[in-house]
C-alpha cells in the first residue's frame, strides 16, 4: 500500500470525518464550509468543545495557513461562547500535535476546555534553566538570516497566505512541503542531522511502517520529520 | 497603573531570547521553561485575554505559533508540540497579557496535559448543546454586542510580589458583574 492509499484508508476509518459527514451523530455547536465545532462526548469538563477542520489533516503542519488562522478565530469565538453560556471564568485553548503530545485521533483538532479554579488541568510547570542553555537553544532555533527573512515574509500577512494557497494547489498530495518552504531554513546541514536522528527514533516505534517511510523518504526527503510525526497514527 | 510585566519585555526585548519578531507579535524563549525550547508567542499590543483580540491578530498569532512549532520539530527534533492558551485566572493565566505557549514534546519529558475523560450522558450533552447555542449564534455571526466578557483578568502587573488581597478584591468585583448577566 502506498502512503497515499494508507492516508485514504485512514480517512475512511476516521471517526471525526464520519462525524463531519454526519454518518455519526454529534452535538454540534457551529458549522460552516471549513470547520465544525462539536461537544466532546468524553470531556475534561462539561462544555469541552472540539474545533474540527472539515478536511482530514493529521497534524498542525499539514493544515493550510489560512485555515490555521481561521480555526483559531473559531476557537476564540468558542471560548467566548463558553464563558458566556456556562458562566465560567476561564477557558483553555489546547492543541496536541503528534501522539507524543497527547493527540489521540489522527484528525487534527483544537480543544476549547471550560476551566474551573483549581482543576489542575493544563498546568505548565516552571523550571530553571541556565543562561547558557537558553542561548544555545536560541542559536539552534534561529540564525540571523532567519529573523531577517521572517520579517520580510510576515509583514504582508494576507499576501503570504495567498502565496501559500498557490503552493498548496501545486503540491496537493505533498502538503508538508509547503511547511518546509514556510520554515525559513537556509542551513540545510544541521537540519538533516537532526532529522536523521528523529527518523531513527521514530523507526523504532514504527517497524511496520518502514515501507511507507521509504516512499516518503524518496518522494519528499525534506519532510521526513513532519511526516513521521503524522505517521505515528498509522499504526 | 504600573506597566504590565509582558509589556516590559516588549520594550526591553534585547534582554530576552527572542526567536521571532514582526510588527504584530514576537516569540521568545520562556525564562523558566516547562521544557527546554518552551516558547511564548505574544502580541505586542497590551491585551489581557484572547477574546479581546481582533480576528486578524488571532489569525496571525497562530500562524506564527505554527511556524514556531515547525521550527521546534525541525531544529530541536521535537516529536510533538503543544499549543496552550490559558485564559483567565481560573485557567491558570498568571500574566495580565495574552501569552500563547508552544511546547516541544519528547518522550518522558515529564509534562502531562492529559485529563480524565468524563462520561457525559446523552441528556447532559443535549441540554449543554441547547444552553451553549443560545449564545453561540450571535457570537459566530459577529453580532455579539456585548464586548465585556466577565472573565477574571489577572491584575495588571501580577508579579511574584503582588499581594493576594489585590486579586481577591478583583475577583469579588468580577463575580458581582457576573451576577448581573442574564
Ligand atoms: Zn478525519
Ligand atoms: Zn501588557
Amino acid at each position: 500500500m502506498s502512503a497515499q492509499e494508507i492516508l485514504e484508508l485512514q480517512k475512511k476509518n476516521c471517526i471525526f470525518c464520519k462525524i463531519i459527514a454526519k454518518e455519526i451523530p454529534s452535538y454540534e455547536i457551529y458549522s460552516d464550509e471549513k470547520v465544525s465545532v462539536i461537544l466532546d462526548i468524553n470531556p475534561a469538563h462539561e462544555g469541552h468543545c472540539l474545533i474540527l477542520p472539515k478536511n482530514h489533516y493529521q497534524i498542525l503542519p499539514q493544515v493550510p495557513l489560512d485555515l490555521i488562522g481561521y480555526m483559531f478565530t473559531i476557537a476564540k469565538k468558542t471560548s467566548r461562547t463558553l464563558l458566556k453560556s456556562l458562566g465560567i471564568q476561564g477557558t483553555t485553548i489546547f492543541v496536541a500535535n503528534g501522539a507524543l503530545a497527547g493527540q489521540k485521533a489522527p484528525h487534527f483538532m483544537i480543544h476549547v476546555v471550560p476551566r474551573q479554579r483549581g482543576d489542575q488541568l493544563f498546568k505548565i510547570p516552571k523550571n530553571s534553566i541556565s543562561a547558557e542553555e537558553l542561548l544555545s537553544i536560541k542559536n539552534k532555533l534561529v540564525g540571523e538570516q532567519i529573523i531577517q527573512q521572517e520579517k520580510q515574509e510576515i509583514e504582508p500577512v494576507k499576501q503570504e497566505i495567498k502565496q501559500e494557497e498557490v503552493i498548496e494547489q501545486k503540491h496537493v498530495e505533498n502538503k508538508p512541503q509547503t511547511v518546509e518552504e514556510r520554515i525559513v531554513d537556509p542551513k540545510e546541514e544541521s537540519k538533516k542531522e537532526i532529522q536523521e536522528d528523529v527518523v531513527e527514533k521514530v523507526e523504532e516505534e514504527l517497524n511496520s511502517e518502514n515501507k511507507v517511510k521509504e516512499n516518503n523518504k524518496q518522494e519528499q526527503k525534506k519532510d521526513t520529520n513532519i511526516d513521521d510525526i503524522a505517521n505515528l497514527f498509522l499504526n | 497603573m504600573t506597566e504590565c510585566d509582558v509589556c516590559k519585555i516588549v520594550n526591553n526585548k534585547e534582554a530576552f531570547h527572542v526567536i521571532y519578531e514582526d510588527e504584530i507579535c514576537f516569540a521568545l524563549l520562556h525564562e523558566s521553561p516547562a521544557v527546554p525550547g518552551h516558547t511564548m508567542v505574544i502580541p505586542k499590543t497590551h491585551t489581557t485575554i484572547i477574546e479581546e483580540l481582533d480576528d486578524k491578530i488571532v489569525e496571525h498569532l497562530f500562524v506564527v505559533c505554527n511556524k514556531v512549532s515547525t521550527i521546534l520539530f525541525d531544529k530541536l527534533g521535537a516529536h510533538g508540540t503543544n499549543v496552550i492558551v490559558n485564559n483567565g485566572i481560573d485557567a491558570g493565566q498568571d500574566l495580565p497579557h495574552v501569552v500563547i505557549n508552544v511546547l516541544p514534546r519528547s518522550e518522558n519529558d515529564g509534562l502531562d496535559f492529559e485529563w480524565t475523560p468524563k462520561q457525559s450522558g446523552q441528556q447532559v450533552l443535549e441540554s449543554l448543546q441547547k444552553k451553549i447555542q443560545i449564545y453561540s449564534d450571535p457570537i459566530f455571526l459577529g453580532k455579539d454586542e456585548l464586548p465585556d466578557i466577565k472573565i477574571q483578568k489577572p491584575e495588571q502587573s501580577i508579579t511574584k510580589t503582588s499581594s493576594n488581597n489585590k486579586i481577591e478584591k478583583k475577583e469579588n468585583y468580577q463575580i458581582n458583574n457576573l451576577k448581573r448577566l442574564p
